[in-house]
């Protein structure tokens, strides 16, 4: 027989028991890659600039 | 074939012969079950809902005909309850009315109460799918049926049934958390929400608290990563009442904690430290700290239990210390014990080294944190380093244990040697000056290690080698860049030509057709090009038919976009030295973007890279002026569907990349000294375009959805062309939306973007006054 697929199995809690919060993903990662990569973008603009009179 | 032919409205008569089999006397047992079971599947795996809405009346006939206390067979009954599951979402309208509604529910309820397991348990499953899709229904069934029955069935011996009793209110928890973010924004916009919670959990504390700690303490002994049962169940539901009852809770569980964290059962100190544990994130930060402060020297204790489960426990409340009330973990009284008793659990079995790894990368940041809090006070961050913490004096220990802990035989093991270098990135990450020397070891050791494990490669066996060898080289790719953002502008060039080495090996090798190796060998060149500079000069011959290679790997779009983001970063490092590779490399971006099997979201960064290059290589980006200008007024025409909030997010990310190439190109074709012929062509051959280009500034910025970041870049946008073009662009920047644009930035809540908002309004206003003074 087939077996039914549930989406509200309570095994999907498991990847919450003894959640270890900060560990980077792959995907954090690379979200934290490309933030870096704006703030650097952005530096380099603001060098083209002059804030000095604000 | 139903799941076939159904949305294309063939075999319409369908349905109505499926109902029929099931509530005409004559069927038999097993015709009837057969016939539940393919409405089962067939509502399962219909993803339309519309085209089983209209005859949604007689599936659930069918199915509550089947459901019904008095159908003699189980296995009707069973599955009747799981078809019943699987037709929830698109019998809405049902569950709208109050006398069909009543007797879905009291059928089930009755289905809930049935001696057979599999019945129950599907039952259950139902009502755990109710209560997520008809919340707001829920009330009058609540005190009389819901909370008896799942209370009862939290309590069963049975696992099954006990496990879907907790899951319940798992899953009211995170309905009433939802509610509450609801009822927050509804607040703060001054409007009254569509749906309220009625607090079911937090009254229900009283009488769940108790039995969840019950179930605690029904640990396996042997426990394994993969099983599931109530005694995890319950830590998990203990953690989202908490996050959604915050408080409340408390006087719930601290009893339970006090009288059990000293008993002498393991089973009672691994739940009383469970329960602490998971209530941490709900709790308020006054009440936390103090709570905590008193835990201290238990916890410690813990640390040196008999039992692992115990230890294991003990270790992951220490993460969640570290991460939720870090001023707790660095506190002075208790600091020298709590390291001592996590080093040692860093020789302790896998399962709790684990644990110790994730409690030291909470210790790292938050010691850091408060440095730079203490460095920063009355100051604006200004993101300096600080001269030391308090972990300088542990430092180069921890480093050494935490290397040792990488390098343990059993390192494989709950993903033991993973977590150990994610703590030393950590740890590297968030050091201060006085930990420098400590650092430069550890990059030394880095090094090292990866140009042993390129000597590795060809020893590898089988796949679980492969893999295992893979995983290591992107650990160390990771780990090489957090040490590498620590070296110094002075030091950088001495370790470079080793470190470039190593990472063209790793190119040239096996690994790197892993997308995972190659994406973090893409990064780490990516950080030293960051410290290197003009530096990376060097390299770049050497290094071109790699990123090439990555701008190529359309079918790994990760390994695309962080070659896509590279070529940015080497284009501001190497300023005009990037020339000589800027056909190869326009050539391939601009395919990129024209292909259709390029994930969508590399497409933003490569506009962006646009920017990056069109700064640096200045009036010498006039040859790609015309087809970029074109692709970027293509880009400027896209819309999505606004109710696809990831959508929404990726539009704003097209539109700040558009931005980012306006004003890259605008800024790098602007002549300082106005003297170059070939960037006033560029210029002028730009003029015809910034009505267009002022156009998108006002879509952008009157687009409801739009991020702060769009605002920031078109605020600098418009300040750029006023610096660029003068008083011949007066006429288009003195517009009403861009002054509302203006007037937003200068608002916003980000300092950089007020910061450019105001810069950018002064632009417009000197070309106003000088216009107006003639």
């Amino acid at each position: 027989m087939l077996s039914v697929e549930r989406s509200n199995e309570p095994t999907q809690r498991q990847v919450l028991y003894k959640t270890k919060g900060t560990f980077r993903s792959q995907e954090e990662k690379r979200k934290h890659f490309l933030e870096e990569q704006k703030r650097k973008r952005n530096v380099n603009f603001d060098a083209g600039r002059n804030f000095e009179e604000i | 074939v139903a799941v076939a032919e159904l949305p294309v409205k063939q075999w319409p008569e369908l349905i109505e012969c499926l109902a029929s089999n099931v509530v005409n006397t004559s069927s038999t047992e097993m015709t009837k079950e057969a016939t539940l079971e393919t409405i089962g599947y067939i509502c399962q795996e219909i993803q339309d809902q519309e085209v089983l809405q209209l005859q949604a009346n007689q599936i659930l006939t069918a199915i509550i005909h089947g459901m019904r206390s008095n159908e003699p067979s189980n296995h009707v009954r069973l599955a009747a309850t799981n078809a019943l599951q699987n037709s929830l979402e698109f019998t809405r309208a049902n569950f709208e009315t109050d006398t069909e509604r009543n007797f879905i529910m009291e059928v089930v309820c009755e289905a809930t109460q049935s001696t057979d397991t599999s019945v129950k348990v599907s039952a259950l499953q139902c009502l755990v799918k109710i209560m997520s899709l008809y919340y707001q229904h829920m009330e009058s069934y609540m005190g009389q049926a819901l909370f008896p029955i799942t209370l009862d069935a939290m309590k069963s011996e049975i696992d099954e049934v006990a496990l879907q009793g907790i899951e319940f209110w798992s899953n009211v928890s995170d309905e009433e958390m939802d509610l509450s973010i609801e009822a927050t924004e509804a607040s703060e916009a001054g409007r009254v929400p569509s749906r309220c919670s009625r607090f079911y959990a937090k009254g229900a504390l009283q009488f769940l608290v108790p039995v969840l700690q019950q179930k605690l303490t029904k640990q396996e002994e042997n426990d394994d990563e993969d099983d599931w049962n109530p005694s995890k169940a319950a830590g998990v539901c203990l953690m989202l009442l908490a996050t959604c009852c915050e408080d409340d809770i408390i006087p719930h569980v601290l009893p339970f904690v006090k009288d059990n964290i000293k008993s002498p059962n393991w089973r009672c100190r691994d739940a009383a430290l469970m329960a602490f544990g998971s209530i941490l994130g709900g709790l308020e930060p006054t009440t936390l700290k103090p709570l905590v402060d008193q835990a201290m020297p238990t916890l410690i204790e813990l640390m040196y239990d008999q039992s692992v489960q115990v230890r294991d426990t003990c270790a992951w409340t220490f993460g969640r210390i570290c991460e939720i009330v870090p001023e707790a973990a660095i506190n002075e009284q208790y600091l020298k014990s709590l390291l001592e008793a996590l080093v040692n659990g860093l020789k302790a079995e896998p399962r709790v080294a684990n644990n110790v790894c994730w409690a030291f990368t909470g210790l790292a940041e938050a010691a850091y944190e408060a440095a730079e809090n203490a460095m920063n006070a009355g100051k604006d961050d200004d993101g300096a380093q600080p001269e030391t913490y308090c972990l300088s004096q542990y430092f180069e220990f921890i480093v050494q244990r935490l290397l040792e802990t990488t390098d343990r035989p059993d390192g494989a093991q709950a993903n033991l040697r993973s977590s150990a270098y994610e703590a030393l990135m950590e740890l590297v990450k968030n050091s201060p000056r006085d930990c420098y020397v400590a650092v430069q070891k550890t990059t030394m050791v880095i090094l090292e290690r990866l140009q042993h494990v390129l000597q590795m490669e060809s020893h590898i066996q089988s796949h679980s080698d492969r893999a295992q060898y893979n995983d290591l080289q992107s650990l160390l790719c990771g780990t090489l860049q957090s040490v590498l953002r620590k070296v110094s502008t002075e030091d950088a060039p001495k370790i470079s030509d080793t470190i470039m080495t190593a990472l063209l090996q790793m190119f040239n090798s096996n690994s790197c057709k892993a997308g995972g190796v190659q994406e973090d060998a893409l990064m780490a060149v990516s950080t030293l090009v960051e410290i290197l500079g003009e530096g990376f000069l060097k390299y770049m011959e050497a290094f071109k038919p790699f990123l090439h290679l990555g701008l190529k790997n359309r079918a790994e779009y990760q390994v695309c976009g962080a070659a896509v983001g590279l070529t940015g970063d080497i284009a501001r490092a190497l300023r005009a030295r990037i020339l000589p590779y800027c056909d190869e490399i326009m050539m391939l971006l601009l395919e990129n973007l024209g292909d259709n099997t390029v994930h969508r979201s590399v497409k933003p960064q490569i506009l962006s890279v646009f920017g990056d290059i069109a700064l640096s290589i200045g009036h010498d980006f006039g040859k790609y002026l015309t087809v970029v200008l074109q692709t970027l007024a293509q880009a400027s025409q896209v819309d999505v569907d606004r109710s696809d909030f990831d959508m929404l997010d990726y539009l704003n990310e097209l539109r700040e990349g558009i931005l980012e190439a306006y004003t890259g190109i605008i800024q790098g074709l602007k002549d300082e000294d106005g003297n170059n012929e070939a960037g006033k062509t560029c210029l002028l051959a730009l003029e015809s375009h910034l009505p267009s280009v002022i156009h998108f500034v006002s879509t952008c910025s009157q687009d409801p959805d739009h991020s702060d970041s769009i605002i920031h870049n078109c605020a600098g946008l418009v300040g750029d062309l006023c610096l660029t073009y003068g008083a011949k662009v007066l006429p288009l920047v003195d517009a009403e939306a861009v002054n509302e644009m203006l007037t937003e930035g200068r608002r916003s809540r980000v300092t950089k973007t007020k910061n450019i908002a105001n810069w950018a309004t002064r632009e417009v206003r000197k070309l106003r006054n000088h216009a107006t003074s003639w």
